[in-house]
C-alpha cells in the first residue's frame, strides 16, 4: 500500500514537471498564449496540489498525524475571504480611481491640432486606408494612426483591399490611385484626400465627424533635442561600473561574509 | 513592536550573515545591468541615427519609455525568481539550523515573528530594486547630456518597491507552510509565475474571465507605474497581495505549529 502510493505521489510529480517542462514548446508553437498553456498550467498546478496533500498526508500514519481538517478548512476559508476582499478594493478603487501622469505621453508624431481634434470625438471611429500596399506614405501614416489609437482607444483603422478601394472610389468618386482616408463615425462618414501630408487628411477627416468645414492647418512638428549624447567611451564607463564593479563588489562581499561565517 | 524589532534584527543578521544573500544580489546586479547596458546601447544607436537622418523623430526617442519602462518591466520579472531565494530560508533555515522548536517557544506572538521576517525580506529584496535609481543616477553623471524623467523613475520604483513588498510576502508564507526546500522553491516561483503571467492569458479573451486575469496579472500593475501613472488600483492590488501573503504566512505558521 506504502509503495502504491509512493508511486502515485511519482507519477503526479513526473506528470507535473513534464507539463511544465513543454509549455515553451506549446508557447512557440503556438504564437503565444493559447487555451492550451492555461490547460497545461492549470493540470500541471493541480498535479503538484495533489502531489503535495500525498506528501503530507501518508495514508498508513496514524490518526494524530492527520492534519485537523477542520483547522485547515477554516484557514482556507479565512485565505478566500482575504482574496476576495482583495480583489473587491481593487475594483472599488478601479471604480474611483484618479490618474495622476507623471509624464507627458502626448510627445509624438501627432500634431497638437489632431490630438486636439481626437479628444474631442465622441464616439468610435474606424479608419480605412486608401492605399497601395507599395505606397511610401503608407508606412507614415500607419505610425500617425497607431499614435492616434493610443489617444483615442475607440479608434481602429485598416488597409482597404484592392477590391474595396476600386468599388470606393467609384462610390464617392475619388481619383484612382491618389490615396484616400475614409473615416466612419457613429452618425456620418467622411473622406479625405491623402496629399504629401498624411497627417492634414486625418485632421481634416476628423474634423469632418465633428460636423466642422474649415479646413484644418497642420504646423510642423517641432526638431526635437536628442534626449541622449552619450560617447563611446562613457558607454564603456558605464559598462564598468554596472557590468564589473557592482557585481563583483557584491561578489565580495559575499566571500567576506563566508569567510568571517566560517571563522 | 519589540518583539518585531528583536526578529527583524536577528533575521537582518542571519540574512547579511552568510553569504547567500550577496551572491543572489551580485547575480541580480548583473543581469539588470545587461539588460540596461542593452537598452542604452540600442538607444544610443537610434538617437544617432535620428539625429543625422529625422530630427523629427527624436521626439519619440524619450529615455522613459525605451529604457526605463523596459527596465522596470524586466526587473519586475527578475523579482519573480529572486524573492522566493531570498524569502525562503527564513522558515526554513530555521528548521535547517534545527531552532525551530526555540522559535515556537518564544513568548511571542506569530505576528511579531512573521512581520519581523517579513521587513528583513522586504529590506533586502528592496536592495535589489534600488539598482535602478542607481543606474539613473550613473547614467546622468556619466552622459554628456541625459533628460532622465525623474518623475518617471520614482514612479517605477515606487511600484517596484510595492511588488517586491507582495511578493515577498506571498513567498514568505510560502516558506511557513512548506517543509522541503525543494518543493517551497516550486510552489512560491509557480505562485508568483502565474500571478505575473494572468495578464498574458487574459488578453487574448474578452468577458469577464478576460478582465479578471487582466486585473489578477501583477505585470500590468506594475506597468502602469514603470510608464509613470499612478493609479489608486495598483496601490491597492498590491497592498492586497501584501495583506494576503503576510495573513497567510500567519495562519501557516499557526497550522504548523498544532501539528
Amino acid at each position: 500500500m506504502k509503495g502504491l502510493a509512493s508511486r502515485v505521489r511519482g507519477s503526479l510529480l513526473l506528470l507535473a514537471v513534464l507539463l511544465l517542462l513543454t509549455t515553451p514548446l506549446t508557447l512557440f508553437v503556438a504564437r503565444g498564449f493559447s487555451w492550451v498553456v492555461t490547460a497545461k498550467l492549470v493540470v500541471a498546478t493541480l498535479l503538484l496540489a495533489g502531489w503535495l496533500w500525498l506528501r503530507r498526508c501518508p495514508p498508513a500514519g496514524p490518526p494524530r498525524h492527520r492534519p485537523p481538517l477542520g483547522v485547515l478548512c477554516g484557514y482556507a476559508l479565512a485565505m478566500c475571504l482575504v482574496a476576495v476582499a482583495g480583489v473587491a478594493l481593487t475594483w472599488l478603487a478601479g471604480r474611483c480611481s484618479w490618474q495622476l501622469r507623471t509624464q507627458d505621453h502626448r510627445q509624438g508624431v501627432l500634431s497638437p491640432q489632431t490630438r486636439k481634434l481626437l479628444d474631442q470625438q465622441p464616439g468610435p471611429v474606424r479608419v480605412l486606408i486608401g492605399l497601395a500596399p507599395a505606397d511610401r506614405r503608407r508606412v507614415a501614416l500607419e505610425q500617425l494612426l497607431d499614435e492616434a489609437a493610443e489617444i483615442h482607444p475607440r479608434l481602429s483603422w485598416r488597409l482597404a483591399s484592392a477590391e474595396e478601394r476600386a468599388l470606393l472610389e467609384k462610390k464617392y468618386s475619388l481619383a484612382a490611385g491618389s490615396g484616400w482616408l475614409l473615416l466612419s463615425g457613429a452618425n456620418s462618414t467622411r473622406t479625405a484626400l491623402l496629399g504629401d501630408e498624411p497627417e492634414a487628411a486625418l485632421a481634416n477627416g476628423l474634423a469632418g465627424l465633428l460636423g466642422r468645414r474649415q479646413p484644418v492647418v497642420i504646423r510642423p512638428a517641432p526638431r526635437g533635442a536628442p534626449p541622449l549624447l552619450l560617447t563611446t567611451g562613457q558607454l564603456n564607463l558605464l559598462a564598468l561600473l554596472c557590468l564589473d564593479l557592482l557585481p563583483v563588489l557584491l561578489l565580495l562581499l559575499a566571500m567576506t561574509r563566508r569567510r568571517a561565517g566560517q571563522a | 513592536m519589540n518583539g518585531v524589532l528583536l526578529f527583524l534584527r536577528r533575521e537582518l543578521r542571519l540574512t547579511f550573515g552568510g553569504s547567500r544573500t550577496g551572491l543572489v544580489l551580485a547575480a541580480f546586479a548583473l543581469v539588470c545591468g545587461i539588460v540596461f547596458l542593452e537598452q542604452l546601447a540600442d538607444l544610443r544607436q537610434q538617437v544617432q541615427l535620428a539625429a543625422r537622418l529625422a530630427p523629427a523623430r527624436l521626439l519619440n526617442l524619450q529615455l522613459g519609455s525605451r529604457l526605463f519602462t523596459p527596465l522596470f518591466t524586466t526587473m519586475g520579472e527578475l523579482l519573480v525568481f529572486v524573492t522566493p531565494l531570498l524569502a525562503l530560508p527564513a522558515f526554513l533555515g530555521e528548521r535547517q539550523r534545527g531552532s525551530l522548536l526555540l522559535l515556537r517557544a518564544c513568548p511571542r506572538s506569530s505576528w511579531a515573528l512573521v512581520t519581523g521576517k517579513y521587513l528583513a525580506v522586504l529590506l533586502t529584496v528592496l536592495g535589489c530594486v534600488a539598482l535602478a535609481a542607481l543606474y539613473a543616477l550613473l547614467l546622468q553623471l556619466v552622459a554628456t547630456r541625459a533628460v532622465i524623467p525623474w518623475q518617471q523613475v520614482l514612479s517605477g520604483l515606487l511600484g517596484l518597491a510595492l511588488l517586491a513588498a507582495g511578493f515577498s510576502a506571498l513567498a514568505l508564507a510560502v516558506a511557513a507552510a512548506s517543509e522541503s526546500p525543494l518543493t517551497a522553491g516550486m510552489v512560491a516561483i509557480g505562485v508568483l509565475l502565474g500571478l505575473w503571467m494572468a495578464g498574458w492569458a487574459g488578453s487574448g479573451q474578452a468577458g469577464a474571465l478576460g478582465r479578471l486575469l487582466r486585473e489578477a496579472s501583477a505585470m500590468n500593475h506594475l506597468v502602469a507605474f514603470a510608464r509613470g501613472r499612478f493609479r489608486l488600483q495598483d496601490v491597492v492590488y498590491m497592498c492586497s497581495l501584501t495583506a494576503m501573503g503576510l495573513a497567510g504566512a500567519v495562519c501557516a505558521w499557526n497550522v504548523r505549529g498544532r501539528l
